[in-house]
């Protein structure tokens, strides 16, 4: 009887740690979360609302909405008759409302010294922001992609802009094809960005430093890149093939024709991780977008570029198949390596200075790739050779001891035939 | 009859001689190749190394870098414009691509996909998800050597 007294006493302690009753008193909390649970309205929006991080800084329900949060026991001096209250905010007054803390460098100090503030400013910039002032209450505010009632810190996973999440939470507008009718623009890029090089690291790598569609089109400004900065955007990863192609005589004639950049050969959200064949002139290389059937200079320059490479791999995969050979028969070959990486790396800034269409770059690049691959494959042919040595020496040895068995034999029977002649 | 049974087994006997001696004198020729090859071994592998020469002093004027080979990695020695020693790996933490040493920000930068990290190694910018290792720089008799453990 005791022991379930005990008991009782202790399922209490911990059904009340564990409630989400809330420690604040909150008159606004306290009502709506009886009223959405009476309701049953299916969606409780106040669900998350303690975790929300602006109730956890001290904020409540009345410093975006108004209304006086003491007034427990009258709805009317809660809200209706209070000079203060808002109430719902409309889509189109929510960056001001938010902006009225968030724009406020001195406010915004108390909870982080570096803190930005030009949220708002850079949103109506945007083209979410530019068809929100033209009255169109489709487009994306701050709450679309921060989340309401529950809004947790960008750095925290739980947050719809952590980076893992913006793809998703971009996608809720831009992959509904009906819900962007209007708009007239695509609605394939999520689907697009889930099958590229990025989509794939930041997805399904979860490589945080992978881009999301922020990372190229801005936060809260948010714009597709024009044409003329397609190279500078994805040049804030990929500086050097950037640089290289904005100094290349290609540009000009890009911006021109008003191609995009870097987009016009590798495609945008759909970005495949490149292959070589994009320079393959006899199977549908890149260039022939442009270039149509023509020869002449682009096609020798795409064939150089082309077999260049193809030749520094070839070089590259004798050499790996030999040092395989070798290390199977178990040569150390461990110092082969070095060049065969640096070999790798050559490749890999040979393909880079394909970006400045300069074949004297090009051939000055791939230089120390071939020198780097001619060591890995000499090595390994030394090894494979020394093993061959090994096991040719072997046999002539295992030939001339078992010659040298039979002589000792016949030796031995020859001193018995001695010594019973002596004895007779 | 003594001289009739002696001649054929004498020469019977010299026979076996001559064959015995030609398989001991094959035996010890084929004992040279490996004996030679034991003491002349192959060009060493550079596999384990502790320190490396990586070359003298005029070689290292302020504000420049030099790629080395330490062992089966390549290091970046740095020459700081106060005249200081850095070696770190070569080797981007994020894809594996080498470094280099940007003398006016006085910075490592990664050119594959914009990673920098300062002179200590440390990542501060960009993907490289991890720091560089670090090596030690001693200068001796205006050599300068770059080593795993400092250099007693």
């Amino acid at each position: 009887m005791k022991f379930s007294n005990v008991s009782l006493l202790i399922l209490i302690i911990v059904a009340v740690a564990s409630s989400n009753t809330p420690l604040t008193k909150d008159a606004c909390i306290d009502c709506h979360r009886q009223l959405d649970e009476e309701q049953d309205v299916g969606e409780q929006i106040l669900k998350n609302v303690f975790q929300d991080i602006h109730l956890q800084v001290g904020l409540s329900c009345a410093d975006c909405h108004g209304g006086n949060p003491e007034a427990y026991d009258d709805e009317d001096e809660a809200m209706w008759d209070n000079p203060t209250f808002i109430g719902a905010i409309s889509r189109r007054d929510q960056p001001e409302i938010c902006g009225s803390c968030h724009s406020d460098p001195q406010f915004m100090r108390q909870y982080s010294a570096s803190v930005q503030t030009d949220q708002v400013d850079q949103y109506w910039t945007s083209q979410h922001g530019k068809d929100l002032l033209n009255g169109n209450d489709k487009v994306a505010t701050c709450t679309n992609c921060h989340g309401v009632h529950g809004i947790y810190p960008v750095k925290d996973p739980r947050s719809p802009v952590y980076p893992l999440n913006v793809p998703s939470t971009c996608a809720q507008c831009h992959n509904d094809a009906e819900y962007m009718s209007e708009f007239n623009i695509p609605t394939d890029q999520y689907y697009l960005y889930r099958t590229s090089v990025h989509g794939k690291a930041l997805l399904d790598r979860q490589s945080l430093t992978a881009p999301a569609c922020n990372d190229c089109h801005g936060n809260h400004g948010a714009l597709p890149p024009d044409v003329v900065h397609i190279a500078d955007i994805c040049g804030t990863c990929h500086v050097n093939n950037s640089q290289l192609f904005q100094k290349s005589h290609l540009n000009n004639i890009f911006l021109k024709k008003g191609f995009g950049q870097c987009e016009a050969c590798h495609g945008n959200h759909g970005v495949k991780k490149p292959s070589d064949e994009y320079l393959n002139w006899e199977h549908g290389a890149v260039c022939l977008q442009c270039h149509g059937n023509t020869t002449g200079n682009p096609k020798e320059l795409a064939d150089l570029f082309y077999h260049t490479i193809d030749s520094l791999k070839g070089q590259i995969s004798l050499a790996e198949d030999l040092m395989g050979q070798a290390e199977q028969k178990g040569m150390e070959i461990s110092d082969l390596y070095f060049p065969l990486e640096k070999s790798q790396k050559v490749l890999i800034q040979t393909r880079t200075s394909i970006h400045s269409f300069n074949k004297d770059l090009l051939l000055e690049t791939v230089k120390d790739g071939f020198i780097a691959t001619d060591e890995a494959i000499q090595g390994a042919s030394l090894a494979l050779t020394e093993f061959d040595q090994r096991r040719k020496w072997l046999f002539i040895f295992s030939l001339i001891i078992t010659y040298l068995i039979v002589v000792v034999y016949f030796k031995i029977k020859d001193f018995d035939r001695r010594h019973r002649n002596k004895n007779k | 009859m003594d001289k009739l049974t002696k001649g054929p087994e004498t020469s019977r006997r010299r026979f076996i001689d001559i064959l015995l001696g030609t398989g001991l004198f094959m035996w010890i020729s084929s004992l040279i190749y490996p004996i030679s090859k034991y003491l002349v071994p192959p060009k060493a592998a550079i596999l384990y190394v502790n320190n490396v020469e990586a070359g003298t002093m005029s070689e290292f004027p302020p504000s420049s870098s030099k790629i080395i080979r330490f062992g089966r990695k390549p290091v970046i020695i740095v020459r700081q414009r106060n005249g200081k020693f850095s070696a770190l790996s070569a080797t981007c933490t994020h894809l594996d691509c080498t470094v280099q040493f940007k003398a006016d920000t006085e910075q490592i930068w990664c050119a594959c996909h914009n990673g920098y990290y300062d002179i200590t190694g440390k990542n501060i910018s960009g993907p490289p998800p991890s720091p560089l290792a670090q090596y030690i720089v001693v200068v001796k008799d205006d050599k300068v050597i770059v080593a795993l453990e400092e250099l007693t």
